[in-house]
């Protein structure tokens, strides 16, 4: 008895100890790239007339997918926010600079730098982040950088050290703000003037409103069917108003998720039980590229969203007015499989390519 | 020293409950044992029910309840591990995280059936969460290589009130959920260490570690379900 439990002992530790050294040569034995910036600055539309503000864009750009911004050297912003998927990231939790699981799905960044928000008279930037807990875009980029799972920069003055120490940030700081050293209002301004480039007017949906549609792509067939269903049939603007253009959409709602939802949403920022379980209506552009969906990523492509509306829109208290029939229960929009498919199509129009392939946006880091 | 009394407050609760059953003069069974495993991903594969995949924060994958039949009163024990390897390379930074999350609690609890087949369970727990990531990256850089080595390790203990509802299936075999609200108050302590290779230039290290308090007020609903059997 006591021979056959050593025999299983020694079974276990020979397959812990073969797992262990597999990982550790796949750490070990796995090849890099040297990496360097490449320092030439693009023109961002205005260089001949304002190069200081090109050159803020410029350090802006080269912050944003600079991993000295995390702790460990292992994360930049870009790593949950990729170009391809319109800043957005293809996971329902990205992982931070010590790969644990953030709380809430990546949500895309554009058109931050649009906003119909004024306070005293200036022009302020619409909610930021899902539960619309920032409205300044200055200090939105901090946020990401210091919190613990995510960058785990959490002392500014350890992350300015850091980056002063880096040759490269001196002569872009020159050309930006004409100073040596980084502080974190600099920090802040570049990315601000970065993330604000990020657009979208270009996609085919916004071609076809905002110019001659004879001239440029005009909507398939499917997909001007699939824009009527969801203005007219299924009233999916009473949300998500697909203007064309760069807008950002200020509205929270409850959609009905969860009857009891874990992640309270905006309920966190206003503390006023009517917003519990709302979160931040998403601008629709880039839409088709940036799945998984909702705040949490639990759907994981368009069709599911719209069988959630279909079907399985959840009673909860706080379901949006929008969601409720006249007796209080939960729509139920029956969209029939051609109707998601024109739906989907028409969606897919909004996809801004230029954006999301634009050199000028993407990262400066380049490899040997 | 206050987590050492509630200890001892509770050993002595369980002395005195023990105590009880041993002068009791009825002969039949005085204790009913319960395990219970946290079904969620099972229930959803068996099942194949919607692809929505709300995140559970319940990290207590395995639970035992003990009871006195006489008092309805007893134990309540939760366990939950989980590791993790993560490694990958993105071509310029190659990282591996080794993460090893403990999580404890023991509890005393008191039993209210509501009908033949429902019964509520009312527990107050202490907790004890143990959470260790070690994390390596390595990048090269304008002919300069960076290997940083950072561990961090989160030890809290807390306490709080637990509500379980639980359905019979049959004589043995229950399914239930739970929502607890927990106060958890710890340390975390980093350490960070970064040596960069100069390509046979020299080398240079650097070490910084931190220390945190974090206490943290946490309202779980119910979304974990457990399979629970009557041993």
């Amino acid at each position: 008895m006591k021979s056959h439990f050593s025999n299983k002992m020694l079974a276990f530790s020979l397959i812990a100890c073969f797992i262990a050294v597999v990982s550790c040569n796949k750490f070990k034995n796995s090849p890099i790239s040297e990496t360097y910036l490449d320092t030439e600055e693009p023109d961002y539309g205005n260089k001949a007339t304002s190069p200081e503000w090109n050159a803020k864009i410029h350090l802006g750009r080269v912050l944003f997918y600079d991993k000295a911004l995390s702790l460990n050297n292992s994360i930049s912003c870009a790593s949950c926010h990729k170009q391809a998927l319109a800043f957005a990231d293809d996971v329902a939790q990205s992982r931070g600079f010590e790969n644990k699981l953030t709380h809430r799905n990546s949500i895309a960044i554009q058109n931050l730098g649009f906003s119909s928000v004024f306070n005293g008279g200036f022009q302020m930037s619409a909610p930021l982040f899902w539960d619309g807990r920032e409205n300044n875009l200055n200090s939105l980029i901090s946020k990401p950088i210091a919190n613990h799972i995510e960058m785990g920069m959490d002392n500014p003055e350890t992350l300015i050290a850091k980056l002063n120490n880096i040759p490269y940030y001196k002569p872009l700081l020159q050309k930006a703000f004409y100073v040596d050293k980084i502080d974190m209002t600099f920090l802040a301004e570049a990315m601000g003037h970065f993330i604000s480039q990020i657009s979208t007017q270009n996609s085919r949906f916004d071609q076809s409103k905002l110019f001659n549609a004879t001239q440029l792509q005009p909507l398939t067939a499917i997909e001007q069917r699939g824009e009527m269903l969801f203005n007219n049939t299924y009233n999916c603007n009473r949300c998500h108003n697909p203007n064309p253009g760069p807008y950002m959409n200020e509205d929270f709602a409850n959609i009905g998720l969860d009857l009891n939802s874990n992640d309270k949403g905006r309920m966190n920022v206003s503390n006023a039980s009517a917003d519990e379980g709302k979160f931040k209506v998403p601008d629709l552009h880039n839409v088709a590229v940036t799945a998984p969906y909702m705040h949490d990523g639990r759907f994981k492509n368009l069709d599911e969203v719209l069988e959630h509306y279909s079907n399985n829109i959840k009673a909860n208290s706080h379901l949006d007015n929008r969601l409720q029939n006249t007796d209080g229960t939960p729509i139920s929009l029956n969209i029939s499989e051609s109707d998601r498919k024109a739906i989907i199509a028409f969606l897919g129009s909004m996809t801004d390519y230029k954006t999301i392939t634009n050199p000028n946006l993407s990262s400066p880091f380049k490899s040997k | 020293m206050h987590f050492k009394k509630i200890i001892l407050a509770f050993c002595v609760f369980i002395s005195i409950q023990s105590t009880a059953q041993d002068s009791s003069s009825f002969p039949q069974k005085k204790w009913t044992h319960v395990m219970g495993v946290q079904a969620n991903q099972l229930i959803r594969q068996v099942f194949n029910f919607s692809n929505n995949n709300p995140t559970i924060n319940n990290p207590y994958l395995l639970t035992y309840t003990a009871t006195n039949l006489q008092s309805n009163w007893g134990v309540d024990v939760g366990f939950g591990y989980t590791y993790n390897n993560i490694f990958d390379n993105d071509g310029n930074t190659k990282k591996e995280t080794n993460i090893n999350d403990l999580y404890f609690r023991v509890g005393v609890q008191k039993q209210i059936p509501l009908t033949r087949k429902f019964t509520s369970q009312f527990s107050f727990h202490i907790l004890y969460d143990l959470l260790n990531n070690k994390t390596a990256t390595i990048q090269e850089f304008n002919f300069q290589k960076t290997s940083i080595n950072s561990k961090s390790n989160i030890a809290r203990y807390g306490g709080g009130p637990a509500m379980n509802l639980r359905y019979k299936l049959n004589s043995r075999v229950f399914i239930g959920t739970e929502m607890n609200y927990y106060f958890k108050h710890g340390n975390t302590k980093t350490d960070i260490t970064t040596i960069n290779d100069f390509q046979g230039q020299g080398s240079q290290t650097a070490t910084s570690k931190a220390d945190n308090n974090v206490t943290t007020i946490l309202l779980n609903v119910p979304t974990a379900i457990f399979l629970q059997i009557k041993l």
